[in-house]
């Protein structure tokens, strides 16, 4: 009797295997797909028009590729740049993260670091068609955490300043670019700042945009160190910086410029991204903004002892270590950041750079007759521009320490704090900030 | 009482069940309500780690413990007859907890008593039992968040109860920490009823167990009383039939004869005097054998009690012989059974015999105790002594023979000091009284 029983047991316990082996199998064999999300709007602020195109464009050359035809891609949209971060947040909670997802660049060192991303390395290093030398070296760290690559960039946006030339003519100013520096600029800005009405407030301004990251970047020194959780700066160039940024920020004797200064020309600099200026210099947006004035391209100025410097945006794409498909989804992911094609497209459907330097290249031998980037956006200035860049650090809490830095340094530059007694507050407090982080 | 144990470790099922339904709930709505609240970034960002997803904690959890019920529900039914099953089935508990542990994101390892106490309500082997406690023990131990999670990235209850509300948390921390204690004071309970269960079964067997040792006990004494008894009836039989058969052709002879001299006046001399010898010894044969066949069936004691019978024998030895032999009796008569009257009656008669024949002693004092539980015998001698008592057939079948009355027979003797026995029959009499 008892021996029946167990037989009748062991056989209900084959049968629930064999039902889930089955249904497994079904599951399998149904056409893969894999969930990819975007949003609309980006980290630079510049608008794009039919955001998604570039995408569906890609998951329709993916697809014609031979091989690819059980997989089918399914994109989640809908999502603002900055609602997208909350949302992404909001699915991985409840496990609904698709497989690959673009990632809102304050979110990338949170989620390699939880362990939500997946480790690209091994694909990469297993990889024969992948090179990681076809990309700017700044593109790739963007997407690496602790010496492994999490995520990888499609498209890059470098940011620089633009002059308003006109501006500077009429001032009798003439800029040197081999001896382009924090001094330089400075005695610009300070010449350009002018009170035209009388009214004893300057009318006229330096530069629009510039603050802290850019001129301590430029100055030789890094805010933390790069895979630990301690500050790196040198107390001696945070001084500099910041002496520097209170000087700059006297010349406008408490006025604030805006963005629509500048558009009025009455700024001489502002910060730029190429994004930007593919946007405004190229039909139809070249006949909006800044038609009243000549301008152009320049790299940031160099600080003291260190050399231009300016963010660099990349848009990332990471994969979900819990994708259950992640050999097809690394390889659109991979499609999508190296096809030559592809990466093709991103020049013509949207207004950044392909994050691919071979195709840069090939891109710029076919515009060299063309207007305007062949005049001061080719390609040794943006090489060097993105070569000098800097990105923020890759570190889980940047955002927090970031935002902080900001307050602190507004408050010592605006309410004129004494700088070093500002500084030995800002290491104590950043330091008693990452030893909670930690 | 097996009963009583079974319900109390049935309630430890289901209020562990009740358990991590609270924490595994607790961790998913807390996970909705972040949602709802808006505030999933920042949570991420302030978890160190990645946390499970929302509905798989609850829904794995109580799976996992509904199995786990199923391989309870299997060892009651098969448990019993293979000890092999219950190995494989604890070891597929202990896996169930430690997922469940791990979908509890390790925030519960008492789960792990639960296993634990089970233990005991099934008959497992020490060894196996052994097993199972040491992987348990060392899953309770390892699998506690604050050690564990120095290795594994992990949130902890904590992390999810602490988003709430202080008032909302010590709630929260109130409902844990009570159904936790619950929880270990059912486990103390468990243990308590299933000791004292064990300590009233082990009661019971030795009760049983001295019951079956005195039941023993009187069959040795029936079983020996029915040999005696059988011996006697042979012996009886043996008698009657050498009475009957020998005594009456013997008695036929002696009359045959009889009439044969009768008739035989006139004649040879010779042939009378053969006659009357015949007649003679058939007559002394006859004799012979009527005096074996009473000596067989009376048997020594005869139907006579215990004393007259001892002191006749004490006498027979006084009267010829130049050994004395001093009989005291102490304490009143007790009613007998025959079988210990004979065993007395025989141990002191081979006593006597060894004192004479082997030891030559010419004063042997007996005393005979006669209490209300025992009988108990001393015999001194002034004989020779011995070394060494060598056990020869009559003293070893005595010993028997007393053993199987329940009682015990000890000698003592030195060179020159004589021999002592002592020896006590315990009376059945004063047993069944």
């Amino acid at each position: 009797m008892t021996r029946k029983r167990r037989s009748i047991v062991l056989i209900l316990l084959l049968l629930a295997a064999a039902a889930l082996l089955i249904t497994g199998e079904i599951r399998s064999r149904r056409p893969m797909v894999i969930t990819m999300s975007l949003y609309t709007g980006n980290s630079w602020g510049v608008p794009q028009n039919f955001a998604y195109a570039i995408y569906d464009k890609g998951a329709e050359m993916f697809l014609s590729e031979p091989g690819n035809e059980d997989i089918s891609i399914e994109y989640k949209t809908g999502n603002l740049y900055r609602y997208y971060s909350e949302w992404l947040a909001r699915n991985i909670l409840t496990g609904n993260e698709p497989d690959l997802f673009l990632m809102v660049e304050e979110d990338f060192n949170t989620y390699a670091s939880i362990g939500l991303l997946e480790n690209l390395s091994p694909y990469l290093d297993s990889d024969p068609d992948f090179h990681r030398q076809d990309y700017h070296a700044m593109t790739l760290e963007a997407g690496s955490f602790r010496g492994d690559q999490y995520s990888l960039p499609i498209s890059v946006v470098p940011s620089f300043l633009i002059v308003n030339k006109s501006l500077l003519e009429e001032n009798g100013i003439s800029i040197d670019r081999e001896d382009w520096d924090w001094e330089q600029f400075y005695t610009i800005c300070s010449r350009l700042s002018r009170d035209l009405t009388g009214d004893g407030m300057p009318d006229q301004f330096g530069v629009y945009g510039y603050d802290w990251q850019q001129a301590l970047y430029s100055s030789g020194t890094t805010l933390l160190s790069p895979d630990s959780y301690e500050l790196a700066f040198d107390d001696g160039k945070m001084e500099e910086t910041l002496e520097f940024l209170k000087k700059m920020h006297r010349l406008n004797k408490g006025q604030t410029v805006s963005e629509k200064d500048f558009e009025r020309g009455i700024v001489g600099f502002r910060i730029f991204n190429f994004s930007e200026y593919r946007t405004y210099s190229s039909f139809p947006y070249s006949a909006i903004r800044y038609t009243d004035f000549d301008w152009e391209a320049i790299p940031m100025p160099a600080g003291p002892g260190g050399e231009s410097a300016s963010k660099l945006y990349t848009v990332q794409l990471g994969m979900s270590s819990r994708s259950r498909h992640k050999k097809q989804a690394y390889s659109y992911m991979k499609y999508l950041a190296s096809n030559p094609e592809f990466q093709k497209e991103i020049w013509h459907m949207t207004n950044n750079l392909p994050a691919n330097r071979e195709v840069i290249s090939e891109i710029y031998q076919g515009l060299a007759k063309e207007e305007p980037y062949s005049k001061t956006l080719d390609i040794p200035f943006i090489d060097s521009v993105i070569r000098n860049s800097y990105l923020d650090p890759n570190f889980k809490w940047y955002r927090a320490i970031d935002e902080y830095v900001d307050q602190k340094i507004f408050t010592i530059i605006a309410k004129d704090q004494d700088i070093p007694d500002g500084i030995r507050e800002l290491r104590r407090e950043l330091e008693s900030k990452l030893l909670e982080y930690r | 009482m097996e009963k009583k144990v079974r319900l109390v470790y049935g309630s430890l099922y289901a209020l562990n069940l009740i358990i991590i339904l609270f924490i595994s709930l607790t961790i998913c709505l807390t996970i909705y309500k972040i949602n709802a609240d808006g505030m999933a970034r920042t949570f991420l960002e302030e978890a160190r780690y990645l946390p499970h997803v929302a509905w798989k904690v609850p829904t794995y959890s109580i799976l996992l413990f509904l199995v786990l019920g199923i391989s309870e529900v299997l060892k009651l039914l098969f448990g019993k007859e293979d000890s092999l099953w219950l190995l494989y089935l604890y070891l597929l508990d202990l896996f169930l907890l430690t997922l469940i542990s791990y979908s509890l994101n390790f925030s519960y390892n008492v789960i792990y008593l639960y296993i634990i106490a089970g233990l005991f309500l099934h008959p497992t082997g020490i060894s196996m039992r052994l097993l199972i406690l040491t992987l348990a023990l060392g899953c309770f131990i390892i699998f506690d968040y604050d050690l564990f999670s120095v290795r594994v990235n992990l949130l902890s209850f904590k992390d999810y109860v602490d988003y709430h509300s202080p008032q909302r948390r010590i709630y929260l921390y109130s409902i844990k920490s009570i159904l936790t204690s619950i929880n270990l004071m059912m486990i103390i309970l468990h243990f308590y009823i299933l000791i004292n269960s064990k300590i009233r079964e082990n009661k019971e067997f030795i009760r049983l167990n001295d019951a079956l040792k005195k039941n023993l006990r009187e069959l040795n004494i029936a079983n020996g009383k029915l040999e005696e008894a059988g011996r006697m009836k042979e012996r009886n039989r043996l008698a009657h039939e050498i009475h009957d058969i020998l005594g009456h052709s013997l008695t036929c002879i002696s009359t045959g004869l009889e009439a044969s001299l009768e008739v035989a006046g006139e004649s040879p001399p010779l042939l009378l005097r053969q006659l009357r010898k015949i007649k003679k010894l058939s007559d002394k044969g006859l004799k012979d054998i009527r005096r074996s066949v009473n000596e067989l069936k009376e048997d020594a004691i005869g139907g006579s009690s215990l004393i007259p019978s001892l002191k006749e024998l004490v006498e027979n030895i006084n009267i010829p012989g130049r050994q004395k032999v001093m009989l005291s009796i102490e304490g009143k008569a007790r009613v007998m059974d025959h079988d210990e009257e004979l065993t007395i009656y025989r141990m002191i008669q081979e006593s006597l015999t060894n004192s004479i024949r082997h030891g030559r002693a010419d004063r042997i004092v007996v005393v005979l105790y006669l209490k209300e539980t025992e009988v108990s015998i001393e015999i001194q001698d002034n004989g020779s002594g011995a070394d060494q008592i060598v056990e020869h057939f009559g003293l070893s079948h005595m010993k028997e023979q007393i053993a199987i009355l329940g009682g015990s027979l000890a000698h003592q003797s030195r060179p020159g000091e004589g021999f002592y026995t002592k020896a006590t029959i315990p009376l059945r009499s004063a047993r069944s009284d």
